[in-house]
């Protein structure tokens, strides 16, 4: 009843001041508003009207950054809260000094709001400098930072920047300026945020953007169950800054060596699961790490202490240790001995003990003579947690002992039988050895036995056999520490038929031989394979093969690539070893060399043979497959003829021509073709073709020959005709009666007795009066003999046969004379020039006068003949020069 | 050449190392300053206002020779004292960080040290007695108000101040030796 009372007088007392209806006068007071940093911190308490209210109500709020506003709240009030005072944070992106603050209060019930009520912070008020905010912040990387820089008054701002980072300005207010940077990555150390002013005055603030604690995965164990060592990942990068360096405790105690990830601790450690934690802090963040463990089972044992050797034999030692933990006495232990090669320090290897509070253990299985490093190291047999540390390794060397049984074979070649055996590896001899024994006998008479030594630097031995007989070999090494054990061979019967066995061809790869073959039921001890190259000398290897293995891998360091090697696979039997299967083939073949081939060559017809003496297996780099014969002509055309037969050693090539060839022969090998070897050959023309060729040739001749022959007598006359028409004999009655064209020509046969075809002379011809040169006229001299011809009118002179000119040619305007056609002379080669030609090379020579030139050049003046001039000797008869006749110039009309 | 000539050789004389030292100083002081510019490039743009750190008053308006190097003495004392100031203020804020800068700043120090002994020898009689110790007058007001960008202002400062008492050292030194040297030689 009385709270409806005050209930009513609440709301009936606002409406009797005469204020509006829905204010509230339940509402804050004693509101205070302080910052820490950039946090704003609003306290206030409700006032005593709002006691009655029971279903409790809500406070809004507003935050103003400048005046202007930058967030709004609520904060509900329950019932039971109502009367108490009510908190509310909240954090600014500016810092409190770089604007005013403020934050609105007011409380609502009932759609009833009470009046606003506002506290403010002022901010920093006009600095005399320049102020930049906030500083020396420590920032996670990752967020934004906003800062801001307050100039005085009288100064203006120009810019803000961060070295490293990118920002975005803002105008706060007239003086205030604030950057926004995005802090993307962790400052190398303290960053600076740079305000500067149009005149170049700086200020700053530093600040150092960093990651919270990132540390994890805490495992804490004891090492000496007296304490607990704690480790943990520290994740990122140790702070360089202290003041941002993390610090972490384990406990509330402080580790010191925490920054490694490691905190030690003295306790007493009780059989009882606990749980441990680690706190770790910088200014950004805390972080807990929480590890749940009995210590008891998690005992990570330090090492073994005092480790010696307490008893050496030549193949195995007592090791013993002790502790420096006093507690590991009631502990069941298990421990580790790891035995280590000396030289190599690698492990051979390890075995394991068991024991409460062990400090001994047996080493077996070692080899004589040797050198080893042993350590050790422990653990809880009992709840195993981990290997504690290793022990510092001591150095034991084994005692000595007698050698090793030898590993020995043999090879049997003709009546000589090699007894060969491994040279002992030094975990085999067991010390030095001094000499071998090597005894041998007839199986069937064991008791005759002859025996020799031989030195320690050789490692076979040559026996002259009985091929008939099967002997039994026995050798023996010698040391300072005795003989080893007895190895024995039997070397069977010799068997001549070796047909039984049949090579085959193997290939090698990756520079081993891959073998496999059938089961032998003989093979009752294994196998035994050994090789040796085919050709040089044989220096024999082996490898031994348990019986259930029917397949290896031969490998030795011996093997050469392009060599060829024999592969003989034995059983080992109770008795002598028997030859299963031989084997020949490269490791790798190589390209042989090339000039591999001696080359003959013969020819048949159109083919050439080429051939080669058979390749020797021991130039065999690689096996050869066939051949091939490439021929190269003058043309530059390649054939080739091949054969996959390796045992050829010839090859053919036909249809060739008569031309000149390269041959080269070629091997046809798994690498390739190689061995090159080239002759050259030049095809000779074919011996009967060449005497069909002549014979053909004759007779042809003759045919055409006799063809000639008999055209020419019949139609000799023709021919007689053409080529020397009958030549009319003179008719100078009339031309001699004139006095005045009487000529006498007279040829001297004394100097020439061939009858020159003298041309018509006709008798429009004026009265001769030949000029001629005289420096022809004095050699030879032509006479007409009474007898002789006389020339007769021709209405035309035709050559028998058309002579190319000789050079003189027609001269232009001048009328042309008929026969000045160039004649041959059939005895000199006279050639008969027309009135109107006339030689340029000649002395001059008048015009109108007829030149009868030779086609011969007296090469001498004695050569020359001449004719003898008219006028001097009016009687004696017309005489020629031998290269020129000069006739009456002809009369023009 | 005659700058080379007047230049005392180490060796000769008390002054003449005094004044060898004083300008190894102030070539190692000088460095320092290159160093720590490097370090904090944002000091490439700042000029200071020129106000000295340290500035000891002369008991006479016109003193001796003599005065001046003992006022000299106790400018580098005050020196020293802000050295000291920074190396530890440094130590705490960035931890040791074994750079090339860290160890010039060494040198600084010991080489300042150093200058300090060899002053004292020089000027100091049986009236006085001169002190070889940091004078540290600085306070949180004068090196820590500005939060660590200001600490690096004033460390800028203070490496100013060291480049300046270094050179008026080699100067002042280089007086007194000129004057005691030529006492002797006359």
């Amino acid at each position: 009843m009385i709270a409806w009372l005050l209930l009513l007088s609440l709301f009936g007392k606002s409406t009797q001041d005469g204020q509006e209806n829905g204010v509230l006068h339940c509402g804050p007071q004693n509101v205070t508003l302080a910052h820490n940093d950039q946090t704003l911190l609003l306290k206030w308490e409700d006032d005593p009207s709002c006691s009655v209210i029971r279903d409790g109500l809500v406070y809004e709020l507003q935050v103003l950054t400048a005046d202007k506003p930058v967030h709004s709240g609520e904060v509900v009030v329950t019932p039971a809260q109502i009367g108490s005072t009510h908190s509310w944070k909240w954090t600014s992106h500016l810092p409190s000094q770089c604007a005013r603050h403020s934050v609105r209060l007011r409380s609502q019930y009932n759609n009833q709001s009470s009046p606003w009520l506002q506290k403010t912070l002022p901010g920093m008020q006009s600095p005399a400098e320049i102020s930049v905010f906030p500083k020396d912040k420590i920032l996670e990387v990752g967020s934004r930072a906003t800062f801001c820089c307050i100039v005085p008054e009288g100064k203006s701002f120009k810019r803000m920047y961060v070295n490293g980072y990118k920002g975005i300005e803002k105008k706060i207010s007239e003086h205030v300026h604030a950057l926004t940077v995005h802090l993307e990555k962790q400052s190398e150390n303290w960053s600076d945020v740079i305000c500067e002013t149009t005149k170049g005055e700086i200020s700053g603030a530093s600040f150092h953007a960093g990651y919270p604690p990132g540390d994890s995965d805490l495992q804490c164990e004891t090492r000496d169950l007296e304490s607990v060592d704690c480790f943990w990942n520290v994740g990122r990068k140790m702070e360089e800054l202290d003041i941002v360096r993390r610090k972490y405790q384990l406990h509330g105690s402080p580790c010191i060596s925490g920054h490694l990830g490691k905190c030690f601790q003295k306790l007493e450690v009780d059989a009882a699961e606990r749980n441990w934690t680690l706190t770790v802090t910088n200014p950004l963040g805390k972080l807990e790490l929480h590890d749940k463990a009995d210590l008891t089972k998690r005992v990570h044992m330090v090492a073994p202490d005092k480790v010696a050797a307490s008893t050496v034999n030549p193949r195995n030692i007592s090791l013993k240790w002790s502790w420096t933990v006093q507690k590991y006495s009631n502990l069941n232990l298990t421990c580790q001995v790891d035995v280590s090669d000396g030289d190599s320090n690698t492990t051979v290897f390890q075995i394991e003990n068991f024991g409460v509070g062990l400090t001994a253990a047996v080493i077996k299985d070692l080899i004589p003579h040797w050198d080893y490093d042993m350590r050790v190291r422990c653990g809880t047999a009992q709840h195993f947690w981990k290997w504690g540390d290793w022990s510092r390794s001591v150095k034991i060397h084994t005692k000595g002992d007698v050698p090793d049984a030898l590993d020995v074979w043999m090879k049997v070649k003709e009546d000589q039988t090699v007894i060969s055996w491994k040279v002992p590896l030094t975990n085999q001899s067991h010390g030095e050895i001094f000499d071998y024994k090597v005894s041998w006998a007839k199986t069937k008479e064991k008791n005759q036995s002859n025996q020799t030594n031989v030195s320690r630097s050789n490692h076979s031995l040559t026996l002259t056999l009985d091929p008939s007989e099967e002997y039994m070999v026995t050798v023996t090494a010698r040391n300072i520490n005795g003989s080893s054990s007895p190895s024995t061979i039997i070397i069977p019967r010799r068997n001549l038929d070796k047909s039984e066995v049949k090579t085959s061809w193997i290939s090698g790869s990756n520079g081993s031989f891959f073998l496999s073959w059938p089961v032998s039921p003989n093979a009752s001890c294994g196998y035994i394979v050994d090789w040796c190259p085919v050709f040089g000398n044989c220096t024999f290897e082996w490898m031994k093969v348990p019986p259930n293995r029917t397949l290896t891998t031969i490998f030795s360091k011996n093997f050469e690539d392009g060599r060829r090697y024999l592969l003989s696979i034995y059983a080992c039997t109770e008795s002598a070893p028997v030859l299963l299967q031989r084997r020949e083939g490269y490791v790798r073949e190589t390209k042989i060399e090339a000039e591999l081939f001696k080359l003959k060559y013969k020819q048949k017809d159109s083919a050439v043979e080429v051939s080669w003496e058979p390749i020797p297996l021991e130039k065999q780099t690689a096996s050869i497959h066939g051949y091939i014969l490439y021929y190269q002509d003058k043309s530059g055309d390649v054939f080739n003829v091949s054969t996959d037969d390796p045992d050829a050693t010839s090859l053919t090539a036909k249809n060739l021509n008569i031309s000149t060839y390269t041959f080269t022969v070629t091997a046809l090998t798994a690498v390739g073709l190689c061995g090159n070897t080239s002759i050259i050959v030049i095809l000779n023309p074919l011996a009967d073709q060449l005497i069909m060729l002549t014979l053909i040739s004759l007779g042809a001749v003759f045919l055409i020959v006799s063809v000639s022959i008999i055209i020419c007598y019949r139609h000799w006359a023709c021919i007689k005709h053409k080529v020397c028409p009958p030549i009319p004999k003179p008719v100078l009655t009339e031309w001699l009666t004139d006095e005045h064209t009487i000529c006498h020509l007279h040829f001297d046969q004394s100097h020439y007795s061939e009858v020159l075809d003298v041309p018509e002379l006709h008798d429009y011809f004026s009265a001769p009066q030949p000029v001629v040169g005289q420096d022809y006229m004095h050699s030879f001299t032509f006479s007409q003999t009474p007898k002789g011809y006389y020339n007769k009118p021709m209405k035309k002179l035709q050559p028998c046969l058309t002579l190319p000119t000789t050079g003189l040619t027609s001269r232009p305007g001048v009328p042309f004379f008929p026969g000045n056609d160039v004649f041959p002379n059939p005895s000199y080669n006279l050639i008969v020039q027309g009135e109107d030609q006339q030689s340029q090379s000649h002395p001059e020579i008048q015009d109108g006068m007829l030149i009868i030139d030779s086609g011969y050049q007296p090469q001498s003046p004695e050569e020359t003949f001449t004719a003898t001039e008219p006028e001097d000797v009016p009687d004696s008869p017309l005489s020629y020069s031998s290269t020129y006749i000069l006739l009456p110039q002809k009369m023009s009309k | 050449m005659a700058e080379q000539e007047e230049q005392p050789i180490a060796g000769r004389s008390l002054t003449g190392q005094a004044v060898a030292l004083a300008r190894l100083l102030h070539h190692e002081c000088t460095s320092l300053l290159r160093l720590y510019t490097e370090r904090e490039t944002f000091l490439s743009s700042y000029t200071p206002d020129g106000k000295r750190l340290v500035s000891p008053s002369p008991e006479s308006e016109e003193p001796s020779t003599e005065e001046q190097v003992q006022l000299l003495h106790s400018a580098l004392r005050q020196c020293l004292g802000l050295l000291h100031r920074v190396i530890q203020k440094e130590e705490e804020e960035w931890g040791k960080l074994e750079d090339e800068y860290e160890s010039m700043r060494k040198s600084v120090q010991a080489r300042l040290e150093h200058l300090l002994y060899s002053t004292k020898g020089l000027v100091q009689t049986d009236g006085t007695n001169l002190e070889v110790t940091p004078d540290n007058q600085c306070n949180e007001e004068t090196d820590g108000s500005g939060g660590v960008f200001g600490f690096k202002l004033w460390t800028y400062r203070v490496l100013l101040e060291l480049i300046h008492w270094s050179d008026h050292a080699a100067k002042t030194l280089h007086v007194l030796h000129t004057e005691r040297e030529g006492a002797e030689e006359a």
